[in-house]
């Protein structure tokens, strides 16, 4: 590869830097080799080798490609902040979508050559066993989770390297664990699911091979293809948003509204698999909830990724005071955009609810409280104060952490005290109950919101006045 | 070829920048200098767009960096204090992806890729591993892909930074080059001494604010001597005779030696020494010499 450098690869500078950079002439004849070795001791040992051609290829492809590509993808923006490199991709005239690829790609190509041999493997191999169809949407669906779970870890990567703008290390390991989680929930479930349904293994699992979403069923490999290409869609345009936002392009927040929609639509549609035990108001009402729990989760995820600082907010502020929206809609974070979200669907629920109070449909399915999805906001706002009090505090070396570890304390501690106290009547004060009413829930969530708003108002303040009497 | 206005850039807990003004004209090189923490490369990462400011506006080519970050990329080269490179490609690598990632035209590379090599001096390694590179080669190969792209604008953060005092000397030689061709410089450094032989600008930041920016009055203040007068044995009671003379702006007095910043010509030189002499002060050595930037920045950082 030494004197290529005068032909790019699919027009991409940093795709080609990248497969510059992986491939050389023993690399590229080693995977091959290692591969071949070991399908050699198959051939020796297996009885039939066509399933477990399957069986190998699926395990080493999580292995290659989930496994290492995630390392690799943590490692491929990280260590260009670790070794200067990164500024110069900003100063590039290398476009977002150009990154996207060279990232997605690039920095997990050699990985991707050994998944590229082991899919041509897999595909050759299910021509021969049983569930010819079955093998290759399994490995479509391994194939759809591995590009998602790697665009994932680089928009970490990317939201982590916002936190830490003007830090020289970084550390890729947090993203590499995150990705390696998302990676067993997508891809190790999957895969496993399938080894234990079609392998010598069948019988252990008895998971319904069929599943109703938004009252259509659904065969349960058709929907894990459906979901996988959906999430991977999703996933690559918000790398791609991240990568806008990183080289300076009007970003905005399009790309996460449609997410967050996707994720109401997605997350709602579960609720159809009560059909048989619930009436058709329960099931609309536990859709909303369905969609209201996960944008909630959502919030709190990009809560803590997102970069919460003094100067960021002071700049936000100042775009909205002169009306500069342009400027307002790169700079708004994503969490205000979540918990907005979050805010319009327990109103509807809240409304829903009401509304069955007035027609007479007083009994739902679970016994909730009208409250409860108003309760449940306040405890959202209440967090979003206390982090970002946090943050703005600048005691803590990671505030995120701090934060995160005294709300899981606040959530379970405290309420496990109460609760050992025997004063049940106490907790929804510091644990979002369904039973939760407006006396001792609503009123004493909603006087910290306040209090912990007041404080974290003046220690923003604060931090400005700092900011602007330093040097004068 | 830049004029910044109003600046104001805040990390967290400190402001960076502090409202600062100043322009600079094309074809210029400026040495960007100050202590420690003033804000150097924070006003560099600002010129290049990497950081956005609070306030304030930048204009590069009367091109608004701040509102339009995209359309200067092709005008600016910069090159950071810690030149980062990718070690892993050859050397020629390295500058076809810098110059593939301009946009520029494949059908040009190997003239531009031979013309820049030629320039930096770094031809005969063309095929060597980044990896390889002495830390003056890599510095040279840094600065080569950063101008890969001819820009109209280098800005250089420390670039001297760790080299030898040849590979130093050939750098100064190598901004004069560039200069001639054309390019605009500003070079953030702490070796004065060194901007001097090349820059005909000075920007001087203290806690993120400028201190001087006018090459005028750096020549004027260089234009003012430094007299050194040497005593055979301590003497006191003769700070009159400096006080009274309007050419002397400063002195100091360190036990047998008087440093003196003196405005007068060669005459009033001559009488300055007379009176002095006929005061009848122990005088063992009397000498002249005019300041260099060092001495000038330091005076300024000292005054405010």
């Amino acid at each position: 590869m030494k004197n290529n450098y005068k032909r790019l690869i699919l027009n991409n500078p940093e795709l080609t830097r990248n497969i510059w950079i992986e491939f050389n002439s023993t690399r590229l004849f080693l995977m091959p080799l290692i591969i071949l070795l070991f399908l050699f001791l198959i051939y020796s040992f297996s009885e039939n080798f066509a399933d477990s051609v399957v069986i190998f290829t699926s395990i080493m492809f999580n292995i290659i490609v989930f496994i290492w590509g995630s390392k690799l993808s943590a490692d491929s923006v990280i260590n260009e902040i670790n070794e200067r490199t990164w500024d110069n991709q900003i100063l590039s005239l290398n476009s977002p979508w150009q990154m996207t690829i060279g990232k997605l790609f690039g920095a997990t190509s050699y990985a991707w050559y050994g998944g590229l041999i082991l899919i041509i493997l897999n595909f050759i191999a299910a021509l021969f066993v049983e569930h010819t169809f079955l093998t290759i949407k399994n490995t479509l669906i391994s194939i759809f989770n591995a590009i998602n779970i790697h665009s994932v870890i680089i928009s970490l990567t990317l939201f982590g390297i916002k936190k830490n703008r003007y830090k020289t290390k970084l550390n890729s390991t947090i993203y590499f664990l995150i990705g390696l989680i998302i990676a067993w929930y997508l891809g190790y479930s999957t895969t496993l699911f399938y080894l234990f349904e079609n392998t010598k293994f069948e019988g252990f699992y008895s998971i319904t091979k069929t599943i109703i979403w938004h009252n259509i069923p659904f065969d349960i490999y058709d929907f894990m293809l459906f979901t996988s290409f959906s999430f991977l869609i999703l996933s690559v345009l918000g790398l791609y948003r991240n990568f806008k936002s990183e080289l300076r392009y009007q970003s905005g927040y399009s790309v996460w509204l449609i997410f967050l929609i996707f994720i109401v639509i997605y997350s709602s549609g579960f609720s159809s698999s009560f059909g048989e035990l619930f009436s058709s108001n329960d099931i609309f009402l536990l859709s909303l909830f369905l969609a209201l729990l996960s944008v909630l989760f959502i919030t709190y995820f990009v809560l803590f990724i997102e970069p919460k600082q003094v100067t960021d907010y002071n700049k936000l502020f100042k775009s909205l005071k002169s009306k500069d929206f342009k400027e307002f809609n790169n700079l708004i974070p994503l969490w205000i955009i979540s918990a907005l979200f979050s805010s319009l669907l327990a109103i509807i629920i809240l409304i829903y609810a009401l509304l069955g109070l007035i027609k007479g449909n007083e009994e739902f399915f679970f016994d909730f409280s009208l409250f409860f999805p108003i309760n449940l906001l306040l405890f959202l706002f209440r967090d979003i104060c206390f982090v970002h009090y946090i943050s703005f505090s600048g005691k803590f070396i990671k505030p995120d952490f701090a934060s995160f570890v005294f709300l899981l304390l606040a959530y379970s501690v405290i309420p496990g005290i109460i609760l050992f106290l025997d004063l049940n009547v106490l907790v929804p004060i510091f644990f979002p109950f369904s039973e939760s009413t407006f006396l001792n829930g609503t009123i004493p969530v909603l006087l910290q919101v306040i209090l912990l708003y007041i404080i974290t108002q003046r220690k923003y303040h604060s931090s400005l006045i700092n900011i602007e009497d330093i040097n004068k | 070829m830049v004029n910044v206005e109003n600046l104001i850039f805040d990390y967290q807990g400190t402001r960076a920048l502090n409202n600062i003004s100043f322009s600079i004209s094309e074809g210029s090189i400026t040495a960007l200098t100050g202590p420690n923490g003033a804000g150097k490369t924070t006003l560099l990462k600002c010129l290049t767009s990497l950081y956005k400011p609070f306030s304030g506006s930048i204009f590069i080519d009367g091109i608004d960096i701040i509102q339009k970050p995209l359309e200067i990329r092709k005008k600016i080269g910069y090159l950071q204090d810690y030149f980062g490179l990718y070690d892993d490609l050859t050397v020629k690598q390295a500058l076809a992806y810098s110059y593939f990632s301009f946009k520029l035209d494949a059908a040009h590379l190997e003239n531009r890729l031979m013309e820049v090599s030629y320039k930096l001096k770094i031809t005969d390694k063309l095929n060597s591993k980044v990896s390889f590179l002495s830390r003056g080669m890599r510095q040279r190969l840094a600065i080569a892909q950063s101008i890969i792209h001819n820009p109209r604008l280098l800005l250089l953060d420390e670039p001297a930074s760790g080299l030898d005092p040849e590979s130093r000397y050939s750098l100064s030689e190598l901004f004069r080059d560039l200069n001639k061709d054309g390019i605009t410089i500003i070079v953030s450094s702490h070796i004065l001494t060194e901007l001097e032989q090349y820059a005909n600008n000075i920007l001087i930041l203290k806690n993120g604010k400028i201190v001087e920016s006018q090459v005028e009055e750096l020549k004027s203040d260089i234009n003012d001597k430094l007299i050194f007068i040497h005593f055979n044995y301590p003497v006191n009671d003769f700070e009159n005779l400096l006080l009274n003379d309007p050419k002397i702006k400063k002195y100091e007095i360190n036990g047998f030696q008087i440093k003196l910043l003196y405005s007068g010509d060669v005459t009033e030189q001559q009488q300055l020494l007379k009176k002095l002499i006929d005061y009848g002060l122990p005088i063992s050595q009397f000498y002249s010499k005019t300041p260099n930037i060092q001495d000038y920045y330091l005076r300024k950082i000292n005054e405010k």
